[in-house]
């Protein structure tokens, strides 16, 4: 089973000193950190741009950082002692280096989700346009069977256009 | 063959239409900074030809039209995400309030538990001493408050958000009146043949505001605009809007009526949509964990309470009034049972000096005594998930604002007028109603040769 090492686990302070290794591996893991937000800002803008070749390269480049960032704390877990890390024996940082891990995750999490939901947009965006080029009579809102299906849509008077019918 | 006569006619149409050209290069720059503005041009074509004979002359040129321009496609992918920013804008707004009750601080449940485990961790060392004791009971009190409180307040959101569901129906009534009475004009302009383009806009304007409400679906026919909600309610089908109405249902709550039909459970995204959602969805989820935390919490706290013995040596009673048996309610009702602090059952064996049932009581901090959580990593649970509740839709309502932002570029490249554009056609069509006045001097002096002629 692959090591689990929460950053925020290791960010809980108890008075321990830090081991050297640990240290290292949470500067090498904010410069990851800080690779992975340029790279998400980076997609962000290609997502908004339909710029396909690059949302790729960009998700490429999300794949291997965070290869790249599980393997620094496995060889990080690896040479601390087997409880370290844990909620029962944290790992002290400097404030000032464990609040720059902090904030970088934070916002690479922001920045994750917000990645999320633009892809969701436009995937939607691109399903609505597939229908409008697939059939030309087709407006975007509900389908007529789905219109037909709600009677109460419109009241019928006599000589109105209802919606029903349309 | 064509006369001069003719060759007036033909240069005048040059001139009328070149003016009407320049008209609508005027109104372009003149509304290039009006929100909502789609920019115009003049569709000029070539007047119907002359024939005669084995000759063809044209006739000049006229207006035939000024149109919008518009993209459609991109009008609709402007609107569905102003639902979704709508929507994103009300949960924000109304999970960042609920966010505030599970913030940090003296009072908050977090706190109450680990002081009220405390006490009794406390009394554990000192099992007969009555002021500890009464420490328990006030720490029972403070939790019992933590909790009425912070359900209290998500309670009393719930209402508010209640009243802003009446505010927004009330706002989508106007917007859809408004949409009904414009797409008569509009009906009765291009009925005539003429251009309908600032009704157009303005409508385009309105269905957008509208958008931010409730989710609406725009569906375009030939001469008119019928609107309906995501699942095809009425709201405006040309020249009639259909009000919704709200009404108060069995739990208190306002719910949306559409001519006489309850359509709150369909409506998904708008402001609306994100009203309800919080509302009906997203606090009563946080309500619902609350109450069994506080549940769980009195029930395994009753349980060891009496199992064990008070100061006097007689069997414990509840701590804590039961809670209802569906949990439903525990937190907003959670009391503390006694008032006597030598009620507390802190002895295992009915000795003053035991303290075993105090030990047992404290044990239950880290016990996993609801939905297999201890009481303290429950209430984090709870924490995260609110956290995690605002952050996405803090997430999704800055996807919203950065596409909408990219799109509405979009919209102006397309439709927003551009300075450099319109004084190149200004000077076009100068240029050309120039020439077309040259013209009528040229053929003017022609004239003048021929009356000479016929005089001298």
């Amino acid at each position: 089973m692959t090591p689990h090492f929460t950053p925020d686990a290791a960010l809980r302070p108890n008075g321990r000193v830090s081991p050297d290794h640990a240290v290292q591996a949470a500067q090498a893991s904010l410069v990851l950190l800080h690779e992975l937000e340029a790279s998400l800002e980076a997609t962000q803008k290609a997502v908004l741009a339909r710029d396909l070749a690059g949302l790729e390269q960009g998700t490429l480049e999300q794949i291997r950082l965070e290869q790249a960032f599980r393997e620094q704390w496995t060889q990080c877990r690896t040479r601390l002692p087997s409880n370290a890390g844990t909620s029962r024996s944290p790992v002290l940082l400097e404030p000032q280096l464990a609040a720059e891990l902090r904030a970088a995750g934070t916002r690479v999490l922001h920045l994750g989700r917000v990645q999320a939901a633009l892809l969701v947009r436009a995937q939607r965006s691109l399903r609505m346009i597939a229908s409008l080029a697939g059939r030309a009579d087709l407006g975007y809102g509900p389908s007529p069977a789905r219109i037909l299906s709600c009677p109460p849509a419109l009241p019928a008077t006599p000589g109105d256009e209802s919606l029903c019918r349309v | 063959m064509s006369s001069l006569n003719a060759s007036l006619a033909t240069a005048l149409s040059g001139l009328m239409a070149d003016q009407g050209a320049l008209e609508t290069t005027s109104n372009n720059v003149a509304n290039a900074n009006t929100p909502g503005y789609s920019r115009e041009v003049p569709v000029l074509v070539t007047s119907d030809p002359l024939v005669m004979g084995s000759l063809t002359f044209g006739t000049g040129v006229s207006l035939q039209s000024i149109e919008s321009v518009r993209d459609p496609i991109l009008e609709s992918q402007i609107q569905q995400e102003t639902q979704t920013q709508g929507q994103a804008d009300a949960l924000v707004s109304a999970l960042q309030q609920a966010q505030v009750s599970f913030t940090n601080n003296t009072n908050d449940i977090g706190t109450a538990i680990s002081n009220f485990f405390d006490s009794i961790n406390q009394l554990s060392a000192n099992p007969s001493d009555l002021s500890v004791r009464q420490g328990v009971l006030t720490a029972a009190n403070n939790l019992a408050t933590s909790f009425n409180q912070v359900s209290d307040n998500l309670t009393q959101q719930r209402t508010n958000l209640g009243l802003s569901v009446v505010q927004t129906v009330g706002q989508i009534n106007q917007l859809t009146q408004q949409i009904a009475q414009l797409n008569g004009q509009i009906s009765s302009l291009e009925n005539v043949g003429q251009s309908a383009g600032t009704f157009i806009d303005q409508r385009t304007q309105l269905i957008d505001q509208l958008s931010s409400l409730v989710d609406v679906s725009v569906i375009q026919s030939d001469n008119s605009l019928t609107l309906t909600t995501a699942s095809g309610t009425a709201l405006v089908a040309g020249q009639q809007s259909f009000q919704l109405q709200t009404q108060l249902n069995s739990s208190g709550q306002q719910d949306v009526y559409a001519q006489g039909n309850d359509i709150t459970n369909t409506i998904a995204s708008g402001q609306l949509g994100g009203l309800l959602q919080a509302r009906d969805q997203q606090i009563p989820a946080i309500q619902n964990q609350l109450d069994t935390l506080a549940a769980g919490i009195a029930n395994a706290v009753n349980k060891v309470q009496t199992g064990g013995y008070d100061l006097n040596g007689k069997l414990g009673t509840n701590l804590f009034n039961p809670p209802p048996a569906s949990g439903t309610g525990a937190a907003a009702g959670l009391s503390v049972a006694i008032t006597d602090p030598s009620l507390i059952a802190a002895s295992s064996d009915g000795t003053a000096g035991s303290n075993g049932n105090a030990e047992a009581m404290y044990a239950l901090r880290s016990q996993a005594v609801i939905a297999g959580q201890s009481p303290t990593d429950y209430y984090s649970g709870i924490v995260a998930n609110v956290g995690n509740m605002t952050s996405n839709a803090v997430a999704d309502q800055n996807a919203s604002n950065l596409v909408l932002q990219q799109l509405n570029d979009q919209r102006a490249s397309v439709s927003g007028v551009s300075l450099d554009e319109e004084a190149a056609n200004m000077m076009r069509y100068q240029q050309a109603y120039a020439a077309s006045a040259q013209i009528i001097s040229t053929i003017n002096s022609m004239m003048e040769t021929v009356v000479n002629m016929k005089t001298s």
